[in-house]
């Protein structure tokens, strides 16, 4: 298990975003493999291994970092698609938002969102909490038994 | 006089104006008789000696009690009594007849005399006994009448009167119920603008705070960039600093716009929406100095009255949009137009581009709803359009047969809006 590579699937329609959580996460997790998609219809392409990754083996990731607010499908839609999906539905989902609506926090918790942090303006903040993120869902949770790859 | 009175009643016709008394009887001197006594007792007393004569003067002085003689040369009593009976059924008359006639005395009650006396009159007392209470009777049928006259009027007048509150009732209940239908469909609406401005200031703060996110994680990697002496980071890092403050003053601007697009309302006015598309057309063309973009525009649009301005930026907003998502077509071809709905004329803006799925045709008109996160509009354009039409009393949709298949964005205004 150690030497295998971990992968983080993040849902992010805004690059910049992307990037500033990649750059947070490189920082303390550099061995993580992020792979970033910027809608809501491709994630659940890439999950479901259907469309445009229908014949493509991708890692199934070990966290999905979720932004509720994406082109053609919505975030909380994704969420709903991963945890009704019996393959998907033990990958804990953390949500990452600039949202801080109670209605946001509520549904996504509904919808057994594992996490949901609310993305801050600051980038030393942004770094740590992209860093204990890491922490706690890659290191010290154990995950789910990797059988099935 | 009165004090001979021999019926002891009291005589209510003489109290009254005169009553008129007529008496048909061929005996001369009974007839005569008969009169002066009852002249003497204050009636006006008319005489006929035949019958023919007796129905004259009832019919000219219409009397108020007759005394009938059934036996007289001539016409006969009874057809008197019948045809008085016929035109007068409240006028008393009283049959005078001789001891014999007994047989035509029943016959004549029968027909509707009121009273009979016997010839000879012994006693004056009982034929004024008789006329008197036979006046009597014919008052009280009156007052009866009268009275029941009066009962059937009231319940008509009441009835009327009934009928009428009964009506403004109705009309009272209808009006208060159109009011508390407006009232419903006033508060419907205050709702769904309630439940507009919460999802306008859900996405408005949520998308606002994106681009803060951005300049601010940015300041940080800058800082980290700068310590490492990573010269090209720190360019790239300024680069996208900039942009999210372009992109913010860009949304602030739009939101500016759409917001006024409620409230600011220029008096409408008949616009040709041929001249319209044209000029919305020219100003985009403008833009895309260098895109080669064939606009083609339908001569022949109906007049709409409409906010001028508004109406302009729908309809540039509608262009710029399809310009945008012209995607890589090689002759990129925008037709905006009219064509008869089901009963109503459709305009439409028709692109040649990139298209939308069926699924997402709902969503395009959201605020900042984006299909593609990687071009560089805002998401405000299509509410805004949107909103224009929904001010102007129209509604908007997108058709398309998907993706690479062309869109086209159709909207339609209240008929009676529209001048051929």
């Amino acid at each position: 298990m150690k030497a295998k590579t971990q992968t983080i699937l993040h849902i992010e329609d805004d690059q910049d975003h992307a990037r500033l959580a990649r750059r947070g996460l490189a920082k303390y997790h550099p061995n993580v493999d992020i792979r970033l998609i910027e809608d809501g219809e491709l994630a659940i392409d890439y999950l479901l291994q259907t469309g445009r990754f229908e014949k493509v083996d991708n890692p199934k990731p070990d966290i999905i970092l979720l932004n509720l607010r994406l082109p053609k499908i919505d975030g909380l839609e994704v969420l709903q698609v991963i945890k009704s999906t019996d393959s998907l539905a033990r990958i804990p989902v953390v949500v990452l938002t600039s949202s801080e609506a109670e209605r946001d926090i509520d549904r996504a918790y509904e919808l057994h969102a594992d996490s949901f942090l609310v993305k801050p303006f600051d980038f030393r903040k942004f770094s740590e909490m992209m860093r204990d993120m890491g922490t706690y869902w890659l290191t010290w949770n154990r995950g789910i038994s990797q059988t099935n790859d | 006089m009165q004090s001979k009175d021999n019926s002891g009643k009291k005589n209510l016709a003489r109290t009254d104006l005169s009553i008129t008394v007529l008496t048909i009887e061929d005996d001369r001197v009974l007839r005569e008789t008969v009169a002066a006594y009852l002249e003497d007792r204050l009636f006006k007393v008319l005489q006929a000696e035949n019958g023919s004569e007796g129905l004259d003067l009832f019919r000219k002085k219409q009397p108020d009690a007759v005394l009938l003689d059934l036996r007289m040369p001539g016409v006969d009593g009874l057809d008197i009594l019948e045809a008085m009976r016929k035109e007068s059924p409240n006028t008393p008359v009283i049959i005078v007849s001789g001891a014999g006639d007994t047989k035509d005395v029943v016959e004549s009650l029968r027909r509707g005399a009121w009273n009979y006396i016997l010839k000879p009159i012994l006693d004056m007392g009982y034929l004024l006994h008789a006329l008197e209470s036979a006046l009597e009777r014919a008052s009280l049928i009156k007052k009866n009448r009268e009275y029941q006259k009066y009962l059937e009027d009231m319940v008509r007048d009441r009835t009327f009167d009934l009928q009428t509150t009964n009506k403004k009732l109705r009309r009272e209940i209808e009006r208060r119920e159109a009011a508390q239908q407006e009232r419903e469909k006033l508060i419907e609406r205050l709702e769904t603008q309630n439940v507009e401005l919460e999802q306008f200031a859900y996405t408005v703060s949520h998308d606002l705070k994106s681009p803060l996110v951005t300049l601010k994680g940015y300041m940080g990697l800058l800082r980290e960039d700068l310590a490492g002496g990573a010269n090209e980071e720190v360019e790239y890092d300024i680069i996208r600093m900039t942009d999210a403050v372009d992109k913010m003053s860009k949304l602030l601007h739009e939101l500016l716009v759409l917001a006024q697009i409620g409230r600011v309302v220029n008096p409408p006015k008949i616009v040709s929406m041929t001249e319209l598309a044209n000029e919305a057309a020219e100003i985009i063309k403008e833009q895309f100095i260098g895109k080669d973009i064939s606009i083609v525009t339908d001569p022949a649009m109906p007049n709409a009255f409409a906010d001028r301005s508004r109406m302009l930026e729908a309809l540039k907003n509608l262009i710029d949009n399809a310009v945008r998502y012209i995607g890589d077509q090689t002759s990129p071809q925008i037709e905006i137009g009219c064509r008869a709905g089901d009963n109503e004329t459709v305009f439409f803006v028709r692109d040649n581009g990139i298209g939308i799925d069926k699924q997402y045709q709902q969503k395009v008109f959201g605020l900042f709803e984006k299909l593609n996160p990687k071009t560089d509009g805002s998401g405000v354009g299509l509410a805004l359009v949107k909103r224009i039409i929904e001010v102007h009393g129209g509604q908007i949709w997108v058709e398309s047969d998907g993706l690479g298949r062309g869109s086209t964005f159709c909207f339609v205004l209240p008929e009676e809006n529209l001048r051929s």
